[in-house]
């Protein structure tokens, strides 16, 4: 009886140990191809299981393209100018988008080209094709960004 | 209950009514310019040449339209405005040499994009290199430039090659573009001004011409940095008879949402002078007001 408590014990510790990751955006990013209106990116992340790497990484590589802009391809620029103004002020729909996955929509095909793990987590590098006219245009008429104009 | 139900929904068909409304007004707003690819001339060469006579400036051309048109911007066709400004026969060299501006002032372009497409051959490969240059026609400002050159590929195709290069790079430059739009709406648009005066005025730059105890040229600068966008210009230099500002910053719509004509500044000047008994005469060509004082 003592064993099983201790026992007991052990394993709550184990379970409120166990890592929970958030995710965080992270600048590895890389372009694989792109031509006209679709890009082929290369996104590295990590978290707890497969599955939830492979969120993370292609959430990071919306995020890059929606903030940051990926070098060399065609999109060298944020698609979202300010991303604290856009933010603020369509917080529902960045939620929507990128923690409900909304994003999907926009995803021509997302493949895992490695993975490992080492340490409790799971490293990924996914490969991930986007329609970018698609999604440019879904960001207009979400008025997220403005057409092109002045 | 029924009642209550007709209310929400009431509630509900407003808020979605006045959030179409928004963005109906956001979009009205935003004003859409008008883009013409061109073929780039080097001096002693015309338009029309470099556009006839090189199959490559033409598929480019065509391509960078045709990327234009895929993105949603209004474009202008180059070749339709060269065949109404020109009639071939009847055009001097000289004239031939002008086209440009001509085509350029004809077509009514906001923007107009300058192509130049060369091939390049190689022992691993031929490829196509495209420099695509954007200017306001308003200013002749260059608003971006981008070089791209398609992959190397062992084929003749250069129609594909050159399409490989465009595409590369035509999303860029026209983001580079709505990046200084997005400054232009910001910070306003540059236009410059000369001030001179009529020869046989009485007074010059240096006079008095009210009981402030400021000279003219001191009371037309306040007037400026009263009256630039965000009371932002720059003066060049000052003498008793010339005046030169560099930049003036006027806005890019007014009021009332429409596009800020530079008429409307000048007439600001013009009004607030003649309180001063002198006559403003104005010519504004692009960016740039010419001014010429005389009595009134």
């Amino acid at each position: 009886m003592k064993y099983s408590i201790i026992l007991f014990l052990l394993l709550n510790i184990v379970a409120c140990n166990k890592v929970n990751m958030q995710f965080q955006r992270s600048g590895s990013v890389n372009a694989v191809e792109h031509e006209n209106s679709i890009i082929v990116l290369s996104s590295l992340a990590q978290a707890e299981n497969s599955d939830k790497a492979i969120y993370f990484a292609e959430r990071n590589a919306f995020e890059n393209l929606l903030f940051k802009g990926i070098p060399n391809t065609n999109q060298e620029s944020p698609m979202v100018p300010n991303e604290n103004n856009a933010m603020n002020g369509n917080a529902t729909f960045f939620k929507n988008l990128l923690n409900n996955q909304d994003y999907k929509r926009f995803v021509m095909d997302s493949y895992t080209k490695s993975n490992s793990r080492s340490n409790g987590l799971d490293y990924v590098e996914q490969i991930v094709k986007i329609d970018l006219r698609a999604f440019r245009s879904y960001l207009q008429s979400e008025g997220i960004t403005k057409k092109f104009g002045l | 209950m029924i009642n209550k139900m007709n209310k929400l929904l009431t509630l509900i068909f407003l808020v979605a009514f006045t959030i179409i409304e928004l963005r109906a007004q956001e979009e009205a707003s935003t004003i859409q310019p008008t883009i013409m690819a061109i073929p780039f001339a080097k001096e002693g060469s015309s338009t029309r040449r470099m556009y006839e006579y090189s199959e490559l400036n033409r598929i480019a051309l065509t391509k960078v339209k045709e990327a234009f048109d895929q993105r949603g911007v209004n474009t202008i066709d180059f070749r339709a405005k060269l065949k109404q400004a020109q009639n071939a026969e009847a055009l001097t060299e000289d004239q031939e040499m002008t086209l440009k501006d001509e085509v350029i002032r004809m077509s009514g372009a906001d923007i107009y994009v300058e192509i130049e497409a060369n091939k390049d051959y190689s022992k691993t490969g031929n490829s196509v290199t495209v420099i695509m240059t954007a200017y306001d026609a308003f200013s002749g400002e260059s608003l971006a430039n981008k070089v791209s050159s398609s992959p190397k590929f062992n084929t003749e195709n250069f129609e594909k090659l050159t399409q490989k290069a465009v595409e590369a790079e035509v999303d860029n430059l026209l983001n580079t573009i709505q990046d200084k739009f997005n400054l232009m709406i910001e910070n306003g648009r540059t236009v410059t001004m000369e001030i001179g005066l009529e020869i046989g005025i009485d007074i010059d730059l240096d006079s008095e011409v009210d009981d402030s105890g400021y000279l003219l040229s001191e009371l037309i600068e306040e007037w400026v940095a009263d009256n630039a966008y965000k009371n932002y210009y720059h003066i060049q230099g000052t003498s008793s008879t010339k005046m030169i500002f560099d930049i003036v910053k006027v806005p890019l719509k007014d009021a009332n949402g429409r596009s800020y004509r530079t008429t409307k500044f000048v007439i600001g000047l013009r009004n607030y002078l003649k309180e001063k008994g002198i006559k403003l005469n104005r010519t504004i060509t692009g960016n740039a007001i010419i001014v010429t004082l005389s009595s009134l």
